[in-house]
């Protein structure tokens, strides 16, 4: 469903993401994981066409990010870290205003609001203003935006960055459920989110690929936590060199 | 280019459900109405020398209303970056600007939609303004058709500052730089035909031409002249295609 290509992008001297190359199936949710700075939202900006890349490519939902971006536009659901929301527009008429520039057609719009409105948890706020909302529910909107259109492939960037556990756990649930229908893809530097929602983990550090691992819920949490390390770092996590 | 009229809709919306678009409106009702009543008061004044002297009297049409659109055109210079300064800067600070590029909306039809709901504001504010001379045309001798004229001179002159408005917000995520650059490059432009005279030849022809305030005159005089529309419209485009370049380019470069 994705299949990226020695993807690079460099911003001045910085090489964020460097020869990038990887693929995720259809139906699962895999994280983009790494610290920060390790290349996670530059791919996800490729992948969503938002940036251009210096060199290489990726084919979301069979389409070129380079050559064909306008159909990767329309097959891909994404919510940036911070939801784009307009504060003075309503739950109900932001959703509407998101279906319609998806090309929604009158009864489908009418259709898919009242679906993710459902979905997300958000029918008891759907007529208050977004600016009035907690971040929770922001995150929410952020996600039912990204999904109006049932898109075949969902892109979410640090979905549960702010929010409170009660808060997180609500999120992570609704992934994994996405990812029964859909390709989805999160980036996060959290391995315990990243082990509770996805099921496959790409270890990025300094924008190159270092691992590539299958994760679960029942995943030994401490083995992942040393295989992670030893990726970005080469260290362990009693903090001996390797 | 349905999406063009959903943005423009949200973007007319939005300038009204915050207090931006209600502060312009007041405030350039406020200025305008002041400046109104200054040329009538000039007028009455003018009115009575000239029936003292037996000269030529002079006309409502000529003497108040076309000088009070030119005023206008000061105020306008001001007020407009205003309402520009957010438009694309404000999308790229609040990271709606994401959501939106990578939606199946073409850059072109999001600076459209952004131009046309701008529009609307500055058409629902310049038509407040007729009030003034439609008050003056109750009782006095006032030719509506030449005033109707220049409200669209004074219309297309304020989209060409609009156009400008948007291609500097497209170039910033600050709000105030973009107010700041659109206040100076506005004023930069209406004067540009300053030099004109001191340039002579081709440079003082070409500044002349570009000139907004020399267009809109024949306007004020109540002259359509199509050279004058082409003129305005291809000022606009020239604004939009360039706010779309730079905001493809944003591609590359972020």
């Amino acid at each position: 469903m994705i299949k990226a290509s020695k993807l690079s992008k460099s911003f001045a001297d910085l090489d964020a993401v460097n020869g990038l190359s990887f693929e995720i199936p259809e139906n699962q949710v895999t994280g983009l994981l790494g610290p920060n700075g390790a290349g996670k939202t530059t791919t996800i900006r490729m992948l969503t066409t938002f940036l251009s890349p210096d060199s290489g490519d990726a084919e979301v939902a069979g389409y070129s990010v380079t050559k064909e971006a306008d159909k990767v536009r329309e097959s891909i659901g994404y919510q940036p870290e911070t939801p784009p929301l307009y504060p003075e527009m309503t739950v109900l008429e932001y959703l509407d205003f998101v279906g319609k520039i998806k090309k929604l057609r009158t009864g489908e719009l009418r259709d898919n609001v009242a679906r993710v409105l459902h979905r997300c948890l958000l029918e008891d706020v759907a007529h208050q203003p977004c600016f009035q909302l907690s971040k929770g529910y922001r995150q929410r909107v952020g996600l039912a935006q990204a999904i109006i259109h049932n898109p075949a492939v969902i892109i979410l960037d640090e979905p549960t960055s702010g929010l409170d556990p009660s808060q997180i756990i609500e999120i992570r649930a609704l992934i994994k459920e996405l990812g029964d229908s859909h390709s989805v893809i999160i980036s996060s530097h959290n391995l315990a989110e990243v082990v509770a929602t996805c099921s496959q983990a790409l270890i990025l550090s300094k924008g190159e690929l270092v691992s590539s691992l299958e994760v679960s819920e029942d995943s030994d949490s401490s083995l992942l936590e040393q295989q992670y390390l030893r990726s970005v770092s080469g260290i362990d996590s009693a903090g001996e060199s390797q | 280019m349905s999406s063009v009229w959903t943005i423009a809709s949200r973007e007319l919306k939005a300038g009204f459900r915050t207090p931006l678009a209600w502060v312009i409106c007041s405030g350039f009702l406020l200025l305008a109405g002041f400046f109104f009543y200054g040329r009538v008061q000039w007028f009455n004044a003018a009115l009575q020398q000239s029936a003292l002297l037996s000269g030529k009297a002079p006309t409502l049409n000529e003497h108040v209303v076309a000088p009070y659109f030119q005023t206008i055109e000061i105020i306008l210079i001001f007020l407009i970056p205003v309402l520009t300064m957010r438009a694309i800067a404000e999308e790229r600070r609040s990271g709606t600007f994401e959501m939106m590029i990578t939606s199946p909306v073409g850059i072109l039809e999001l600076v459209l939609g952004k131009f046309l709901g701008i529009a609307g504001i500055v058409l629902i504010m310049l038509s407040t303004s007729f009030i003034f001379p439609l008050a003056l045309g109750s009782f006095a001798a006032l030719e509506m058709p030449p005033i109707l004229v220049g409200l669209l001179g004074l219309f297309l002159f304020t989209l060409c500052f609009v156009s400008l408005g948007i291609a500097v917000s497209a170039c910033t995520s600050s709000q105030t730089v973009a107010g700041v650059v659109s206040v100076v490059l506005s004023l930069g432009f209406y004067a540009i035909n300053l030099p004109a005279s001191s340039l002579g030849g081709f440079g003082s022809d070409l500044l002349d031409y570009l000139s907004p305030p020399l267009h809109s005159l024949n306007f004020y005089r109540g002259v359509i002249d199509s050279a004058d529309i082409v003129y305005f419209i291809s000022i606009i485009a020239v604004g939009l295609f360039f706010s779309a370049r730079v905001l493809e380019g944003a591609r590359w470069r972020q």
